[in-house]
């Protein structure tokens, strides 16, 4: 049998509960000895103005999903796009004054997968507030008669796993930009 | 005083030797078109910036200020290790000054094999297609590097001999393959009985896969590992299980199937299936990542599903 004390049961109770508010989202994330991190916080820079450098790429990434501000990305909403449509969303943007953003491609996509967690499979402290809806990359599908037609994307909010989505699919964006 | 600056940006702009560039030395070097600057301190002092892009890059630091003036409409652009910035700095209205780290980049991604743009169709089409601007085939290694000489598009590979010797690209026996770009060595698979032959399958876990003490744990590749390490294939000893990021290097995601999602050129022997990553899923202690070869998707599967598996080995 398995008792407690008032005392106890209250400081579990407590616990429990700074447990539930400082996790804010339902994410699970496995220890280093379990899982090694694939996108540790120390890979990336936070340049302030909305970007984010992940430094063992070299790529340039927006902090928040496009239709999200604010430094912790909790202003605003995400918004969603048919591919062709988040292709000419990323043309026409010009997140801290760069003209040359651009959709990532699906291995730069999931460059930004983070294995250890799930529910997102994102680091949180790098880019915060992932929204429910998965992700596009640039990359299309051949054509296969399974799913066309059909581009490639990830779902950061669940597990990182890759799908095809047909291209009339309404799904977030996050730009990424080749620094020179 | 606008006269002066103008002509020494000029000067430094577009020169094809090294010119003195204010008091303590800020010199074109024409090998490099973006380094402007040449990083030493008191670099920028004193300056006035009124080109729409100027770059300065610097592979350890930039010192900027006193006194520098970034006037409207213009871009300055500073990429170091550390930019510091001392002094009145003074961006005007409409004006920026971009101060961003350049890293020494340590993870090279191939780019995706994709050649051909799409629209709302399926068919393949020329670039760049109506509504459909920037997309993957527009960009990348594809498209600036694309040389099918070695490997397809973007790719750049090198056959291995067994003793780890570089072989011409038309040599019909190798071994392992030599990621240009990645830097990453892998196992050719073979179709000869051996320990590397293609059919060969493995529950997940053993030698080399991440997190012993997690979930279920089988040890059905430690005789790829162990027997590749032991005949020094290729010339070394540090084979291993590829990571999920490793792995998908290697998908040319412009492959039509039943062909698998890989240089056959260079990846001889590469059945169409799902191949074992060194990582295990967060989700599910039962699971763990894998690549499939016959499209390319990527995700957890259960460990007990026997799969295939490509050593890599990374380093020098």
């Amino acid at each position: 049998m398995f008792k407690l004390n008032s005392l106890e049961s209250q400081s579990l109770l407590l616990v429990a509960m700074l447990a539930m508010a400082s996790v804010g989202e339902a994410q699970t994330c496995r220890s280093d000895s379990e899982i090694s991190p694939t996108t540790p916080t120390s890979d990336f820079r936070d340049n302030g103005d909305g970007t984010v450098t992940h430094k063992t790429t070299g790529l340039m990434w927006t902090k928040c999903a496009l239709g999200q501000t604010g430094a912790d990305c909790s202003g605003g909403s995400a918004a969603t796009y048919a591919w062709g449509e988040a292709l000419q969303a990323a043309a026409a943007s010009r997140v801290a004054g760069y003209a040359d953003w651009r959709v990532p491609n699906i291995k730069e996509l999931a460059t930004l997968i983070e294995q250890q967690c799930f529910d997102p499979a994102v680091n949180l402290a790098v880019f915060p507030g992932v929204p429910a809806s998965d992700f596009w990359s640039s990359s299309p599908t051949t054509d296969f008669t399974v799913n066309t037609p059909a581009s490639w994307g990830v779902n950061f909010a669940e597990f990182g796993y890759s799908f095809n989505y047909d291209r009339d699919n309404l799904l977030s964006l996050r730009l990424v930009r080749s620094v020179p | 005083m606008k006269n002066a600056i103008s002509t020494k940006w000029k000067k430094c702009r577009r020169g094809s030797l090294p010119v003195l560039w204010g008091l303590l030395g800020c010199w074109a070097v024409p090998a490099v078109a973006t380094e402007i600057c040449s990083g030493a301190p008191g670099d920028l002092e004193g300056e006035t910036y009124s080109a729409a892009q100027t770059t300065c890059t610097s592979s350890s630091r930039i010192d900027a200020g006193p006194n520098v003036i970034v006037v409207s409409g213009a871009r300055l652009s500073l990429y170091a290790p550390v930019v510091t910035l001392t002094g009145t700095v003074r961006v005007q209205d409409r004006a920026l000054l971009n101060i961003a780290p350049r890293y020494t980049v340590s993870v090279a991604l191939n780019d995706t094999g994709i050649t051909a743009c799409r629209g709302a169709g399926a068919d393949a089409l020329p670039c760049p297609v109506t509504d459909f601007p920037g997309q993957d085939a527009e960009s990348g290694r594809d498209r600036t590097s694309n040389n099918n000489a070695d490997g397809h598009a973007g790719f750049s590979f090198t056959k291995l001999a067994d003793n780890g010797n570089p072989l011409p690209a038309t040599e019909a026996s190798w071994s392992c393959v030599r990621d240009n770009v990645t830097g990453l060595i892998w196992e050719v698979k073979t179709s000869d009985g051996s320990i590397h032959d293609k059919s060969n399958t493995y529950r997940w876990g053993g030698k080399t896969a991440q997190g012993s003490g997690y979930g279920d744990y089988f040890t059905d590749w430690n005789a790829l590992v162990d027997g590749s390490d032991a005949e020094q294939l290729c010339g070394f000893s540090d084979w291993r299980l590829p990571t999920r990021l490793e792995l998908q290097s290697l998908v040319s995601y412009n492959r039509l199937p039943p062909a698998p999602a890989i240089d056959g050129n260079y990846f001889p022997n590469t059945i169409n299936t799902h191949f074992w990553t060194s990582q295990p899923g967060a989700a599910d202690p039962s699971m763990a990542w894998e690549v499939d070869f016959g499209m390319g998707f990527f995700g957890a599967i259960p460990r007990n599903v026997p799969l295939l598996v490509r050593l890599v080995r990374s380093g020098p």
